[in-house]
């Protein structure tokens, strides 16, 4: 029973983390619009983020400590400054539209402004970091995010012709009027929306609040080579039913109720209810994994208490900060800035900042003091090494490209 | 518009909650509000561009009035009413696509 929970924590990370607001937006933006043109990179995402995860949680079970804190430690307080700067900045922008994904999806199940949800989602995600076990927390919307799998059946539904998109996914080809810098920009977003830094940041503290030891490697693994791998297909589900129905029509995703607009094409209104359990359950979840990822890092810097297995008195830093966190998402979002276009930058920062979350863990996961015999092997170093060179060349490109393009437009 | 389309087609065989479409039909009208908004504060440079911004408004302004009526009856409850309405869209949503292909670059 004890290994079914842990592999829900890949589960949870994997539809909570990887399926989050993000991935929603960015895969039926993109399927809209390039129908499977942009397929491709998903599996490369993927990859990117199991191998690193792969690296956090054996670095996280082998010394006991979270992959933050030992970068700290071995790379001195400068680079781990830059690295918590561009961390908080990327994971709290994706904190505020967590927050905002989960009000729009109350929206379109009430139909009450999302503006009105927004304090009260705050109030529930900080209420729900505070009180419920971290296993629990994991447990419930783990299973919840599974609603999601809605994607997929609508999109078998909608009985497309496999070989077309077997063929389109290998022969990617610009629509009509649509421009290779844009192209390559959304190409950029969708890679940052895979391999969003909170989650590998989340996934190693999550393992140490879970207690992993050396003899759980084999369980962190099923649970990131599972997890993931299911989040993505989940995202190319999303991508695939945008592509079937919205690509057709000319229509350009820019909400929540576009997203699931296919899912009640295909399902009617049991498939708009499930959609909607399963959005509110990936955007609730991944509000959790931001929430505390921001508590997680600052306090794993700062060497302050951390953790829900502290009793908050004992660690009133770290939940003092995951507040004003959160009070900040609710805040921004509060503004009326449109939660899917936060959404939007905040996955082209995601891009920006990748390099400087994963070189360091690329360090730290070859070094024997902290993994001992567990360092890299050669396979895991030189995929690093090529996945280092694609998030510099994608971190590099994202800025000039999001001018260059006006944001995708 | 499109997405307005799709979203009273929807309503006509009952595969969508009213809330739902209120949603996607206010944004939808927001949107065309918002573009009609746009054009119509942008001052054109030559005659021949006020004639285009002309054309244009008309064509904005009425898909305007269609989505609202669309709007108005979907907080009615009157679902069975919107794919009639939305059918109104059908020739604007022509004539858009024409004025673009038409006018394009």
């Amino acid at each position: 029973m004890k290994k079914v929970f842990a592999i829900t924590l890949g589960i949870l990370t994997a539809i909570g983390g990887f399926v989050d607001i993000g991935d929603l937006v960015a895969n039926a933006l993109i399927g809209s619009r390039y129908a499977f043109a942009l397929a491709w990179v998903v599996p490369i995402g993927v990859l990117g983020i199991c191998l690193y995860a792969e690296m956090c949680g054996r670095v996280a079970a082998i010394s006991g400590r979270p992959v933050f804190d030992v970068i700290r430690e071995r790379l001195g307080p400068r680079l781990a400054l830059a690295n918590l700067a561009a961390s908080l900045l990327v994971t709290g922008l994706t904190l505020a539209a967590e927050i905002g994904g989960v009000a729009l999806a109350m929206e379109l199940a009430t139909s009450v402004n999302y503006l009105l949800w927004v304090p009260l989602v705050g109030v529930l995600v900080w209420i729900v970091i505070w009180r419920v076990k971290f296993q629990h927390m994991e447990t419930a919307f783990g299973l919840l995010g599974l609603f999601l799998v809605v994607f997929a059946v609508a999109w078998w539904k909608l009985g497309p012709h496999w070989g077309n998109v077997l063929h389109q996914v290998t022969h990617p080809a610009l629509p009509p009027n649509e421009g290779l810098p844009t192209y390559l920009y959304y190409a950029i977003a969708l890679f940052g929306a895979a391999m969003t830094p909170y989650e590998v940041f989340f996934f190693s503290s999550g393992a140490v609040e879970e207690h992993w030891r050396r003899n759980d490697l084999t369980v962190m693994r099923a649970n990131v080579f599972v997890g993931f791998p299911l989040g993505g297909l989940l995202s190319l589900a999303i991508m695939g039913t945008a592509a079937l129905v919205l690509f057709p029509l000319g229509v350009q995703v820019d909400s929540l109720g576009q997203v699931a607009l296919p899912v009640v094409v295909a399902l009617g209104k049991i498939g708009l209810a499930v959609v909607l359990v399963g959005i509110f359950a990936a955007t609730f979840g991944a509000a959790l994994e931001t929430g505390l990822s921001v508590g997680y890092t600052a306090a794993q810097f700062f060497g302050w208490q951390w953790g829900k297995l502290v009793r908050p008195l004992n660690a009133a830093r770290f939940h003092v900060f995951t507040l004003i966190s959160l009070l900040g998402g609710v805040l921004l979002i509060m503004t009326t800035l449109d939660p899917i276009k936060v959404t939007e930058y905040s996955i082209v920062f995601s891009a920006v900042a990748l390099p400087l979350t994963y070189l360091p863990i690329l360090i730290v996961a070859n070094d024997k003091d902290y993994v001992g015999d567990r360092v890299n092997g050669r396979i895991a170093n030189a995929l690093g090494m090529i996945y280092l060179v694609i998030v510099v060349a994608a971190s590099a490109a994202a800025i000039p490209l999001m001018i260059a393009t006006k944001a995708g437009q | 518009m499109q997405t307005a389309r799709l979203a009273t087609k929807l309503a006509a065989s009952g595969k969508a909650t009213g809330q739902y479409l209120d949603v996607m039909l206010t944004e939808a009208e927001n949107t065309a509000g918002a573009a009609e908004q746009t054009f119509a504060a942008v001052q054109p440079p030559t005659r021949t561009a006020d004639r285009l911004r002309g054309q244009l408004l008309v064509v904005l302004g009425e898909c305007d009035d269609v989505l609202s009526q669309l709007r108005i009856e979907v907080r009615r409850d009157n679902l069975a009413a919107l794919d009639k309405v939305g059918s109104g869209l059908d020739p604007l949503n022509t004539q858009l696509t024409e004025f673009v292909t038409a006018h394009q670059a």
